[in-house]
Formats: structure tokens, C-alpha cells, sequence
């Protein structure tokens, strides 16, 4: 108050006062008012930043972004599951101190090396583990509204299946056309040949029997391919009956012997004294399956070699080997040897017609009946295959 | 001693192989065979012939291969081949004529008598 007493309290000037605290109310108010704004916004920002967290990281890719000096800043979940990292141990490190992670290393040396060049474009990464696995790697510069570079952002796809689906597809496509047209050109051209005037009576009489011949592989293949397709539909094993795999056996020898007496090789079934029990099984499938290595033991074993079909039993299993005296089989091949289409180079040498589908088949048809099947082989000494099933 | 024009036969398929050793013979042309691909590399340059029809899938050593090898070859390199292959993908077809086969012909769509036709057509260049 003494200030009005000084003043003497002019009317005026308490008017003006007034004015001015009045002012200030205002302007107070208006600073609460834009502080609970800020507060306000602060917390939207948050809820902002936690969406933006959540769409990162739910994300399927695999997202890195490094700043100018390849510093890691953000790395989401999917990426550090490809990587095989966790975020807290390289976070804010460059990509140069982190190459003793393997996974790292070569996401490092394909920057390195495309650096200039495939900036903002796509790059392959393939990351070795247990299984090979293919990323296709687009990489972005990341560049705010004043045209500043802040960093690169690194997007990891997945495309691992499709590059399989591709090969898987391109090597059929490549099988399909040999294998396929193989017999029907030997068709086309024998049927062409008989069909011109100078040909002996011989000549034609070799002709047709080719023309014959190459049509029964194509039948025995159009076989094989379904087979195959019911098999991958996965509705293959289905009429369980019991028997007695002795018997099976005896009477698939019985069907091959004219193969086997043509050829002047020994066969032999040691079968076990005293009888097997019965087994569940799907007898076409097992059948099947048994013919198929049968048929290959004849096919790859020379004239006058050998071939021991036994037969036992441990474990509640009972297990078959048919081995034989033919070319054998190269370590590397055996690895690939029962997968689709695929024929060995000394298969290919003694039989060119063969689909690369027998043992493919008959592992299936073993495998769906919760058995196992593999082969021991020696290069020059001979193969024997055997399976086991549990009964 | 024959002057006759030699063709060698690479093909892994006995059958082909034989059907077109046939329709080559009845044409006038000696026929040497081989039946995988480093036999085949063996008798070009041991018995140069004047063409050779190359199956692409061989064992051994695979068609793409014989060719590469023929063609840096020097006793071989100016023998004009001719891929008669199975194989029918764009890609087989671009690299085998990249190889430098002189042409690329697909088994099942030729004709004995149209390979011939080829094989002379290519002979007269």
C-alpha cells in the first residue's frame, strides 16, 4: 500500500495498474495454458514414438538404420533375429567393430563393396548357418526435410523360399525336358525312319522295336510322376494290412527273374531261420519301394556279379539290405542321393534313361512308414542299401 | 581311304544315338560316336571331323563344357557344332550359342531328316 501512498493514489494510475495486472493474469494464464499444451503434446509424442516402436518392430523385414559414420541407431527385432544379435551389445557401434559377428561381416562387406553404386538399390545377402539363407538387401538413404543425410536405412527381405520354389522349378523344368522328351523323340525319329522308302526289313523291324521301347519308358515315367505328385500332397500311405516281409520279398525276386537270370547274376535271399512277425504296412507302398531298389541293384550290377538280399530283425525293427557288386557310389553322391531327380554320374554312365525318381519314391514311402532308409557304399566295390521299419 | 564328310556323334542315349548314326549313314556321311562328353573331346581331336552334333546333358563332362573346351582348342576351334539338345530354355539356348555353337536344335522338334538338312546347310558355309 505505501506504493498508493507515494503516488497519492491518482485515480488514474490505479486504472492503468489495474490494466496491467490484469495483463499479467492474462499472460499468466496463457503460460498455463500453453505449459498443460506441452505437456499434452509431449505425451502424444510419446504415444506417437511408441506407435512408430510397435510398427518397427511387428515389422516382418528385418530393419537397420546406420548413421553417416555406419554407426548402428535402430535395429528392430526381425533384424536381430537374422543377424543373430541382440540389440544392446552393438547399438551405437559402427559396423567396422562388429565384424567378428559373422552375420554382420557380411552385411559390412556387401556395403562396403557396393558402396557409390548400390546406394538405393537392391543387393543379395546370404547368410550361411545350418541352412543357407538368401536376403534380398534394398538400402535407402534417409534424408530429413533440409536435405540433410542422416544415416541409411536397411531393409531385409526374406526371400530364401522363393529363390528354392525357383530352382526347384527351373530343375524340373530342366528334368521334365530331358527326361521327357528323350522317348518322345526316340518315338518321333523312329516312326520318321520307318516311314521313308529305302529302309530293309531289319532295319524296320529295329525302328519299331525302339519306337516300342522308348514309349514304355515314357509310360513308366508318366508313373513316376505321379507318384511323386500323390506323394507331395501328402496322401500316400493309407491301406495298412499285416504280412509277412519274407514272403514280399521271395515273390518281388520271383518277378525280376528274368532280369536277373539275363543278366547271369547271382541272387540271394538269406532270410532269417526262424519266421519274422508280421508287420503293418501299406503292401503296394512297401512293394514299391522294395522294387525300386531291387530294380536298381539289378540295373547298376554287371554281368555275372552278385546280389544279397537279407533280412533281420533288433529293436522291434525289422530291417532289409540289398547290397550289390556294381559301380558304387562317390561319397559326395550319396549325400544327394535320394533327393528328386537326381542322378549320379556313374548311374548315368551305365543307364541314361533312368527318371532320378526310384529312391526319391522309395524314401518317402519308407519314411511315411515311420522307418529310415540309407545306403553304405564303396566306389568300384559296390552299394547296399537298407531300410528298417518298426512293426 | 574314303573321302567321305565325317560327323561326330556326342549323345549319352543309345537309342538317338543310333537312329541318328543311321540317317546320317544312309545319307553318305561317315559317323564317329561318343557317348559321354570326354570321349567325345577324345575323338575330336584325335579324328577331326567336319561337324559335330553335341548333346548338351552328357556324363562325364556336360555338352557346355565340350564346347568351351573345343572351341579354345586350336586343332579344333573351327569345327562347326551343332547343340541338339533336349534342353529348351532361353538360357540354354544363349549360352550354348555364346559358347560359339553354330546353331541349337531341339531334339524333339527336328526331324532326322531336317538335322540333315541342317547338318548340310551348315557344311556349305
Amino acid at each position: 500500500m505505501n506504493f498508493f501512498k507515494q503516488k497519492k493514489c491518482d485515480p488514474e494510475e490505479v486504472i492503468k495498474y489495474q490494466n496491467s495486472l490484469a495483463e499479467l493474469d492474462k499472460i499468466a494464464k496463457m503460460l498455463i495454458k500453453r505449459d498443460l499444451a506441452l505437456s499434452d503434446s509431449k505425451e502424444k509424442l510419446t504415444v506417437e514414438k511408441g506407435k512408430v516402436d510397435a510398427v518397427i518392430n511387428s515389422l516382418t523385414d528385418g530393419l537397420i538404420m546406420i548413421d553417416q559414420g555406419q554407426r548402428i541407431i535402430l535395429i528392430n527385432p526381425k533384424a536381430q533375429s537374422i543377424l543373430n544379435i541382440e540389440e544392446e551389445k552393438i547399438i551405437g557401434k559402427a559396423l567396422s567393430e562388429l565384424i567378428n559377428f559373422p552375420q554382420i561381416k557380411e552385411l559390412y562387406e556387401i556395403l562396403t563393396k557396393t558402396a557409390g553404386h548400390c546406394r538405393e538399390k537392391q543387393c543379395e545377402l546370404i547368410l550361411k548357418e545350418s541352412v543357407e539363407k538368401i536376403f534380398e538387401m534394398q538400402t535407402t538413404l534417409v534424408v530429413t526435410e533440409a536435405q540433410e543425410i542422416i544415416g541409411t536405412l536397411i531393409i531385409l527381405h526374406d526371400v530364401t523360399r522363393e529363390r528354392l520354389i525357383n530352382k526347384i522349378k527351373s530343375e524340373f523344368i530342366t528334368i521334365a525336358a530331358h527326361q521327357l522328351r528323350t522317348p518322345l523323340t526316340g518315338i518321333k525319329w523312329s516312326l520318321e525312319m520307318i516311314n521313308t522308302d529305302e529302309i530293309t526289313k531289319e532295319e524296320q523291324k529295329e525302328f519299331l522295336d525302339k519306337a516300342y521301347q522308348s514309349n514304355e519308358r515314357m509310360i513308366r515315367l508318366v508313373n513316376s510322376l505321379l507318384i511323386v505328385s500323390h506323394l507331395e500332397e501328402g496322401c500316400f500311405v493309407y491301406k495298412f494290412s499285416k504280412i509277412q516281409m519274407e514272403d514280399l520279398i521271395q515273390e518281388i525276386i520271383e518277378n525280376f527273374k528274368i532280369q536277373i537270370k539275363n543278366k547271369n547274376i547271382e541272387c540271394i535271399f538269406d532270410k532269417p531261420k526262424i519266421l519274422l512277425p508280421k508287420i503293418k504296412v501299406d503292401l503296394e507302398r512297401i512293394q514299391m519301394a522294395l522294387e525300386n531298389l531291387i530294380d536298381n541293384a539289378i540295373k547298376y550290377t554287371p554281368q555275372k556279379g552278385k546280389i544279397i538280399i537279407s533280412l533281420k530283425e533288433s529293436d522291434n525293427k525289422i530291417e532289409v539290405s540289398i547290397k550289390d557288386t556294381g559301380m558304387g557310389i562317390s561319397k559326395e553322391n550319396q549325400e544327394r542321393l535320394f533327393t528328386k531327380f537326381f542322378r549320379s554320374a556313374e548311374a548315368l554312365k551305365i543307364e541314361t534313361s533312368g527318371s532320378g525318381l526310384g529312391l526319391f519314391i522309395a524314401k518317402n514311402i519308407i519314411e511315411a512308414h515311420k522307418g529310415q532308409i540309407w545306403v553304405e557304399s564303396e566306389e568300384g566295390k559296390g552299394s547296399e542299401f537298407h531300410f528298417s521299419l518298426p512293426y | 581311304m574314303n573321302n567321305k564328310i565325317k560327323i561326330l556323334i556326342i549323345e549319352d542315349d543309345l537309342f538317338l544315338r543310333r537312329l541318328c548314326q543311321k540317317k546320317l549313314e544312309k545319307e553318305g556321311f561317315e559317323v564317329v560316336l561318343a557317348e559321354d562328353g570326354k570321349e567325345g573331346i577324345e575323338q575330336a581331336k584325335k579324328n577331326i571331323p567336319d561337324l559335330i552334333l553335341l548333346d548338351i546333358i552328357l556324363p562325364n563332362t556336360d555338352g557346355f563344357e565340350v564346347l568351351k573346351i573345343l572351341k579354345e582348342e586350336t586343332s579344333t576351334k573351327l569345327i562347326p557344332i551343332i547343340l541338339l539338345s533336349n534342353l529348351g530354355q532361353k538360357e540354354d539356348i544363349d549360352r550354348g550359342l555364346s559358347l560359339g555353337a553354330t546353331d541349337y536344335l531341339i531334339k524333339a522338334h527336328f526331324s532326322p531328316q531336317e538335322i540333315v538338312d541342317k547338318v548340310k546347310e551348315t557344311l556349305k558355309k
